[in-house]
């Protein structure tokens, strides 16, 4: 009987929409939850989708170099040196040591500006929020 | 050597061909063509020799498609790239139940294709909005406008 | 005072300056920051360029309990109706920033083939405040604040330092 009248439901659904303090950037979770826990959890993208391959298609490797810099913004010289050494590759291009001793120097910086920015997120907004100081 | 192991395992699948890659200049070592209906072998074959799914995509020439595999090994490097042509308006088969990582791949080539897998568990959109009906990485859906 | 809602209901002649100053001195924001522009909005919020000494530096999770919508970054047409969404649950009266060159016109993304954005924040909610840059500076942010407060109580707060320059 209580089958029928549905009193045997125990999860519910939960939208972890789009916009949350927690979920920095865009990214939605469903989840379903029994009281506290989280039974199920499915992710859903494609909020921040902005075509970057499609622009690709009709860029020359200059005028598409900017949108390396977009794609992951917290580390964004570390892509820029990749999309670069892979478009060196491609022609057969040396670069001097000066820029290898820079391409490190910079990718380091980056790693730690993503990593400070990591570290701060979940625990800013109602926990350690002095953490995100350290940004900058 | 997990590159002499792999290819024994794929000269016995009888592939249409595997190569090795100068790795210096593209950045594998092994490559590898492959009919549309080899592909759950090849990716069997590749998941015993310790290999993981690395990246999944597609490229539109005009008159075909040609999907492309990277598998790569952690404990050894060794990349493998596995070419498989595919004409227009044909399906694929899904390698998710081998490589869970290629559920969301897959969604990703066919929300930007629209290249169809066959029992895929969940063939859904992923990029796009849901009702969305065109599919943009197709070369006659409009390039993007270049330097004028 | 003038917002995009409209005109309030209840007009309280000269006690509203005052209310506007209090309106204008404690702006307290949305957390939304959708691409990269957000990292400059925390950065404007934190320590070396600081928000919270302008009264704007409680950024709230909630929209039901904000009043500025800063859109920093790019708003995609899967996003578009959850930003529009949240506009219409804030409380009146409640402004809008839009930050970045991809709120204000879609940025380094417009072309004509573009599937995937809406190509301004002002195409789908009203906008009080454009700020340029991609990213802009913490400081141009700041800025851009400042202007809203000027908006809002219509008495300069940059107008001293710009007069100064002559």
């Amino acid at each position: 009987m209580t089958e029928l009248l549905g009193l045997e439901e125990k999860t519910y659904t939960l939208n972890l929409g789009p916009q949350h303090p927690s979920t920095h950037g865009v990214l939605r979770v469903l989840l379903e939850m029994d009281g506290e826990f989280i039974t199920k959890a499915e992710p859903v993208i494609g909020y921040g989708h902005r075509g970057h391959e499609h622009m690709a298609e009709n860029r020359n490797y200059t005028q598409f170099l900017p949108n390396m810099g977009r794609v992951d913004y917290l580390h964004a010289l570390a892509y820029n040196q990749a999309y670069c050494m892979a478009v060196e590759k491609l022609l057969g291009l040396t670069v001097p040591e000066r820029a290898e001793f820079i391409r490190v120097i910079t990718a380091e910086l980056n790693r730690i500006t993503s990593h400070l920015l990591w570290f701060g997120l979940p625990h800013g907004p109602g926990g350690l929020y002095p953490i995100p100081l350290l940004l900058r | 050597m997990l590159k002499d192991n792999l290819k024994k395992a794929l000269a016995s699948l009888h592939l249409e061909k595997v190569a090795e890659g100068d790795y210096d200049q593209t950045g594998y070592h092994l490559e590898a063509a492959a009919q549309p209906a080899q592909i759950p072998e090849v990716a069997q074959a590749m998941l015993e020799a310790d290999c993981f799914l690395e990246s999944f995509t597609a490229v539109d020439l005009v008159e075909s498609f040609d999907l492309v595999y990277h598998f790569a090994s952690f404990d050894e490097l060794c990349r493998t790239a596995v070419h498989v042509p595919l004409g227009k308006k044909k399906g694929m088969p899904t390698i998710s139940h081998i490589y869970p990582g290629a559920d969301w791949y897959e969604r990703e080539v066919f929300d930007l294709f629209g290249i169809h897998f066959f029992n895929h568990p969940n063939l859904k959109r992923l990029l796009l909005p849901e009702d969305a009906d065109f599919h943009p990485l197709l070369k006659d859906f409009g390039a993007s406008q270049g330097d004028d | 005072m003038e917002t995009k809602t409209g005109e309030p209901l209840i007009h309280l002649g000269v006690l509203e300056e005052a209310l506007n100053l209090a309106r204008a001195n404690s702006l307290w924001p949305i957390t939304f920051g959708l691409a990269c522009c957000a990292i400059e909005m925390m950065a404007a919020g934190a320590a070396r360029f600081d928000l919270d000494r302008f009264g704007a530096g409680v950024f709230r999770p909630s929209p039901r309990q904000c009043d500025l919508l800063i859109v920093a970054g790019t708003i995609s047409k899967k996003m578009a109706p959850a930003v529009v969404r949240l506009y219409e649950q804030m409380p009146a009266p409640k402004w809008v920033i839009a930050m970045g060159n991809c709120a204000i016109s879609g940025g380094p993304f417009y072309y004509p083939t573009q599937y995937a954005i809406v190509p301004g924040a002002d195409l789908i909610i009203p906008v009080d405040v454009y700020v340029p840059g991609c990213p802009p500076r913490p400081e141009t942010l700041i800025e851009g604040i400042l202007l809203l407060e000027e908006k809002i109580t219509q008495r300069g707060r940059l107008r001293k330092f710009r007069d100064a320059k002559g």
